[in-house]
């Protein structure tokens, strides 16, 4: 039972990668989430450079209406969220989601989900408030933007200060949390039973709950640009 | 695990700003570009359609109003055949009435003619029979006397143009 714990836990820490000196000894360590995130970037980059070759206009080829379907639900489902005024936020909400599935899911290739550190999942987060609130300036200018906390009575202003924090909080802890608890629960059946039942639950937990969670954190945050922008 | 680190999360809010650029220039941008590219050309092509039917239709109300004013134009040129034969076919009737009387008129003035030449030629006889009687009866009463005769003869004449005319 000890040993089962102390692996558990092990497979639970977000490792070390290497460290970039910076001089007089100190050093940055990068996390393996990190690494992997940059693996996800080259696989995506690279699958992207391969399939948006050779695009036609006339008579497009199966690879391409398949790609055109897929990127084509993603815009329709953002601009319904976002509207005519949110379309310049729909490329920022596709790469998000497509990043996020990826990362949740990664996990059944053998690598750590990014999404399982909160420093990862605290970016995202960080981001997307940042993203919120701007486009709220963008929209109402900076004076409007300060009297949006006071609608629609001055008495809620404290709520909806707190909202800009409680917001990422939550965006980030529930990705967070999500992907943890998968992770968790996928690597004790893993160690009671290695055999088939893994794979089983992990359609559930890698693909099903790693895919709602990325729709959920876009979702989320395309409602609060909405509503930032409306 | 839940240790937060700054750095790892300036790095992952970098490698979330690269990935949205790259995913814009390489996968979002080119895709959605071409879709857009199509439904222009899509548009432009309905439009085309649109713009051509127009055309079609603008012609066919044309060559209907020609149409119309050809049957105008038809309905005219026999009124007016109409009309021009009518005139000609009166003016042959008034000539032929003309040449007609004409021919009368002369036909009459002939037969004029023809009593006078008779009346002349019956004249020329009445003085042969006088003649003749004349002759008989100088023989008879062996009285040649010219004066005489002359009188009958003008007796005679004179008798014979008041039953001539």
């Amino acid at each position: 039972m000890e040993a089962f714990v102390e692996e558990l836990l092990e497979e639970l820490e977000c490792e070390v990668m290497f460290e970039i000196p910076i001089g007089n000894g100190v050093s940055i360590p990068v996390l393996e989430s990190v690494v992997v995130t940059w693996i996800i970037m080259a696989v995506l980059i690279i699958l992207s450079k391969i399939l948006v070759r050779n695009l036609t206009i006339e008579n497009p080829g199966k690879k391409q209406l398949a790609l055109e379907a897929g990127i084509g639900f993603l815009y329709d489902f953002f601009h319904g969220l976002l509207g005519e005024h949110g379309k310049r936020y729909i490329p920022y909400m596709m790469t998000v989601i497509i990043y996020v599935g990826v990362a949740n899911i990664i996990g059944l290739f053998g690598f750590k989900p990014p999404t399982k550190d909160m420093n990862v999942t605290i970016a995202l987060a960080l981001m997307s408030i940042i993203l919120v609130e701007l486009a709220g300036i963008q929209k109402k200018g900076v004076k409007g933007w300060v009297k949006s906390f006071a609608e629609p009575v001055a008495m809620v202003a404290p709520i909806n200060v707190l909202e800009v924090f409680i917001r990422p909080l939550s965006l980030c802890m529930r990705l967070f949390g999500n992907v943890l608890g998968a992770f968790v629960v996928m690597e004790l059946i893993k160690l009671c039973i290695p055999v088939f039942v893994p794979a089983v639950f992990s359609c559930y937990f890698d693909i099903f709950d790693g895919l709602i969670q990325a729709y959920v954190f876009v979702f989320l945050t395309s409602l609060f640009i909405k509503e930032a922008i409306e | 695990m839940l240790k937060i680190d700054f750095w790892n999360i300036v790095f992952t809010v970098i490698n979330l700003l690269v990935l949205y650029l790259a995913m814009k220039k390489f996968l979002i941008g080119p895709i959605t570009g071409i879709m857009e590219k199509r439904k222009e050309l899509i548009e432009s092509q309905l439009a085309h359609a649109a713009e051509t039917e127009q055309a079609a239709l603008q012609l066919k109300s044309d060559y209907e109003k020609d149409l119309g004013n050809a049957k105008e134009e038809s309905v005219r040129i026999v009124d007016k055949a109409r009309s021009d034969a009518k005139a000609e076919y009166d003016r042959i009737v008034k000539d032929a009435d003309a040449k007609a009387s004409d021919i009368i008129a002369k036909a009459n003035k002939t037969v004029e003619m023809q009593k006078q030449k008779t009346l002349q030629e019956m004249e020329n006889e009445i003085t042969g029979l006088a003649l003749a009687a004349a002759a008989k009866i100088m023989n008879d009463k062996q009285d040649n006397d010219t004066a005489l005769y002359n009188k009958f003869l003008a007796k005679a004449g004179d008798a014979n143009d008041t039953a001539g005319n």
